[in-house]
């Protein structure tokens, strides 16, 4: 796995987000599912139940991809990464929704940017010949 | 491959993703003629961003160069005369920023492109894509991508959030309020 960079991005990403899914139902442990209102997660990540749900889903995606194989890995990490963008992009323009999720100044959007830009950026352009990778 | 070259080698098409973002978020809060061209021009740097990543390497290098200086020369214009005086600031010195910094890498590309023609070895120096990384090559890259990503999310982030899109979001402690609340007021909060 070490000289994989699909799978290390995916194993590291994946830890981090299931790991703030999992810190995510400490602090919104009284909240109701949609959560009208969050809690904060280390004090600056906003979250409430749907996004925890959200990063465990992503986490687990991406971390049962890194352990797997380069290819798995390579396709999670742009699928997720394009989705992200997209998601992004067609936020601005509904705006006033939930989707717009790259659009604030907080921990937590600046996180989604930059781990989309990650995962899309070593799922595009490393390991194009995956097949040939030490796995 | 020099250490540093490897690490920045993804850079500007990271740049074009960010500046397509930018752009595509001021269309959003633009309207007539310039949300087109914005929404037109963002789409066409994140397509670049996606296709140079994919391939490596900044593609139409030229096309690219050509188009972001006329943008750049564009906005300065309408800028000066005073034409862009209700757009933001921030997205619009970032989007200048991130479009700087692609069209200085093509005009890299474009240079080198002409070098290849004259040296027999040059196109073989020049396509890193088709080796096989080595496990350190491939660290190093991975590492870069990173810091390339975190560079443009810290400029990134803040002029999204200055944009009509950015002021009129919902924070994520605020999914489901009531819809009386008028967004303007929730873009006080961070």
């Amino acid at each position: 796995m070490k000289n994989s960079p699909n799978r290390i991005a995916a194993t590291v990403f994946g830890a981090v987000y299931v790991l703030v899914g999992l810190l995510g139902f400490a602090v919104t442990g009284g909240v109701d599912f949609i959560a009208t209102e969050g809690g904060l997660l280390l004090g600056v990540f906003a979250v409430n139940p749907l996004h925890n749900i959200a990063h465990l889903a992503i986490g687990a995606a991406l971390l049962i991809a890194g352990l797997s194989n380069v290819a798995a890995a390579k396709t999670v990490n742009t699928i997720i990464g394009a989705a992200y963008l997209l998601l992004g992009v067609v936020g601005f323009f509904i705006a006033g929704t939930p989707a717009n999720i790259l659009a604030l100044n907080t921990p937590d959007h600046f996180l989604h940017l930059a781990s989309a830009i990650v995962l899309l950026g070593v799922g595009l352009g490393a390991e194009r010949t995956a097949r040939v990778a030490t796995a | 491959m020099h250490a540093p070259a490897t690490m920045t080698r993804a850079w500007p098409m990271l740049a074009g993703l960010g500046g397509g973002l930018v752009l595509t978020a001021l269309a959003a809060g633009a309207g007539g003629a310039p949300q087109v061209a914005l929404a037109g021009l963002g789409v066409a740097a994140l397509g670049w961003g996606v296709l140079s990543l994919r391939a490596s390497r900044p593609l139409a290098p030229r096309a690219v160069l050509a188009t972001s200086v006329a943008a750049l020369l564009t906005a300065g214009t309408a800028v000066a005369s005073g034409a862009l005086a209700d757009v933001p600031g921030l997205p619009l010195a970032a989007a200048g920023v991130f479009l700087a910094v692609v069209a200085l890498s093509v005009a890299r590309a474009a240079r080198g492109r002409r070098a290849d023609h004259r040296g027999p070895d040059a196109s073989a120096r020049r396509s890193p894509a088709t080796r096989t990384a080595t496990g350190s090559e491939a660290r190093r890259s991975l590492v870069g991508l990173a810091i390339g990503a975190v560079l443009v999310s810290a400029l990134a982030t803040p002029a999204l959030a200055a944009t009509e899109a950015g002021r009129s979001a919902v924070p994520h402690g605020e999914h489901g309020t009531r819809s009386g609340d008028a967004p303007s007021d929730r873009a006080h909060h961070h």
